[in-house]
């Protein structure tokens, strides 16, 4: 269930509607997403709070943007990774955040390891990861992976995807509200490829009655030919 | 019966001036004891926040869902022109930063609106919140200058011997916020359990009063600025 936090409105000198537009700043309904998990029902923000709040973190992003960065450069490579993001997030001394991002990034690509035998609706991305792994898996995981369309700030839905193999056990690979969907999509491409291959099949018995008709007429004649040679 | 004095003192002093982020009571009792009291409640919180937060995300299922838009974070950390190139992998790890820090300023800032007994976040409470903590140095560009004055003024209000209490987790919406019960032999105050404030954050549904022991609230009103 989800938690609206009420917005108090007070300050009539500030349009709400434009900042709500900014694009280069976080969207504020996904933070209040984000805050009602941790404060009770009855507690409230003020709009100059959110505002500050949204300025906030969009300044962390950055903050934490250029650190990762100069790590980037002093090894003379072009594309920032997870594990620069890291070390940036470390070293700028956010060491509580360290541990739980890189259990969240670790069973992100356990997870997203298992999908590469999905198909997939987004177009293979062109950037690699060439940076060291942090789990087990070998850079041909991390190379395949794609980029995820961006959410929309009020739904939550997810796209799912096509499976290639039928028989699949898809409770391992989806969480249990996902499964559903992915069963019908199975059934719904069995029924189209049956569909399919009774057609090809029909076709082929008519025209393999049609070669037989065609063999038996020519025996006729060539009888008939046997037997005017022996008068 | 000190507590009682106390709870007169701060009686006298009544709402809050306007503008002032707190008055300074007159403390009755020895001014280290209660502010010493403070931060340990505040560091115990914080310490049960990250505890719930590492548990959280060793359960989580769903990484498609994501509580910030990954193209936004694309596009701000585009915003620095030599950053050209980014992994598939690093939006993704940044929206789960990002929600992190999102959450430790919240809750930081709640405590210093706790402490005035106030219950609307205010410019003031995040002021306090980055000034107070050395990680968010790199916020105090966006902090007014007048809140710094404020939070000065209540750190030194609170160093005086203001006391503080903490109120209890779990209350009805429509219910005041009381105060724990306060061992009458030694004052020392009684700490709630950590998994009410964890279910707290899990299901705010499911509210359970403290029954026993909850005193109501002197200032009932929600003081806003």
């Amino acid at each position: 269930m989800a938690i609206s936090l009420p917005i108090n409105s007070n300050n009539g000198d500030r349009v709400p509607n434009l900042v709500l537009r900014d694009k280069s700043k976080m969207p504020i309904t996904n933070m209040m997403k984000i805050m009602s998990q941790i404060l009770l029902n009855n507690v409230q923000v003020s709009y100059d709070t959110m505002d500050m709040i949204q300025q906030s973190a969009t300044k962390y992003i950055n903050f934490v943007t250029r650190k990762a960065k100069d790590r980037c450069q002093s090894e003379c490579r072009k594309i920032m990774n997870a594990e620069d993001l890291l070390w940036a997030i470390e070293e700028l001394g956010f060491n509580d955040y360290v541990e739980p991002l890189t259990t969240f990034i670790q069973r992100y690509r356990n997870i997203e390891g298992v999908d590469l035998f999905t198909t997939h609706k987004e177009p293979i991305s062109h950037i690699e990861n060439h940076g060291p792994s942090l789990g087990p898996e070998p850079n041909l995981m991390s190379t395949l992976e794609m980029l995820h369309p961006p959410q929309p700030p009020q739904v939550n839905s997810s796209q799912p995807k096509f499976s290639i193999i039928p028989n699949t056990n898809l409770e391992m690979l989806y969480p249990n509200e996902m499964s559903s969907t992915k069963i019908h999509l199975v059934l719904v491409v069995q029924m189209m490829f049956s569909t399919t291959l009774m057609f090809l099949l029909s076709s082929i018995m008519i025209n393999i009655e049609m070669i037989i008709e065609e063999i038996q007429l020519q025996l006729t004649i060539m009888a008939m030919d046997y037997d005017i040679g022996n008068k | 019966m000190e507590n009682n004095q106390q709870q007169g003192a701060q009686a006298q002093s009544g709402p809050y001036p306007g503008g002032a982020g707190g008055s300074a009571g007159a403390g009755a009792g020895a001014g280290a004891a209660p502010f010493q009291h403070l931060l340990q409640q505040q560091q115990q919180q914080l310490q049960m926040f990250w505890s719930y937060q590492r548990q959280e995300i060793e359960h989580v299922n769903d990484f498609k869902n994501h509580q910030l838009p990954l193209a936004r974070i694309k596009k701000i950390m585009k915003a620095d022109e030599d950053v050209r190139m980014i992994s598939a992998e690093a939006p993704i790890l940044f929206a789960k930063a990002c929600e992190l820090f999102i959450l430790e300023l919240t809750i930081r800032s709640w405590l210093h609106a706790d402490e005035n007994k106030r219950r609307t976040l205010q410019k003031n409470d995040i002021a306090a919140a980055i000034t107070r903590t050395d990680i968010f140095d790199f916020l105090v560009d966006i902090v007014p200058r007048d809140e710094i004055k404020d939070d000065a003024a209540l750190v030194g209000a609170t160093a005086s011997g203001v006391p503080y209490y903490y109120p209890p987790i779990g209350q009805p919406a429509g219910m005041m916020i009381g105060r724990p019960a306060v061992d009458p032999a030694t004052g020392v105050y009684v700490q709630p359990p950590s998994q009410a404030w964890q279910s707290v954050w899990q299901s705010a549904a499911e509210d359970t009063p403290y029954g026993t022991g909850a005193q109501g609230n002197l200032d009932g009103q929600s003081m806003e600025f």
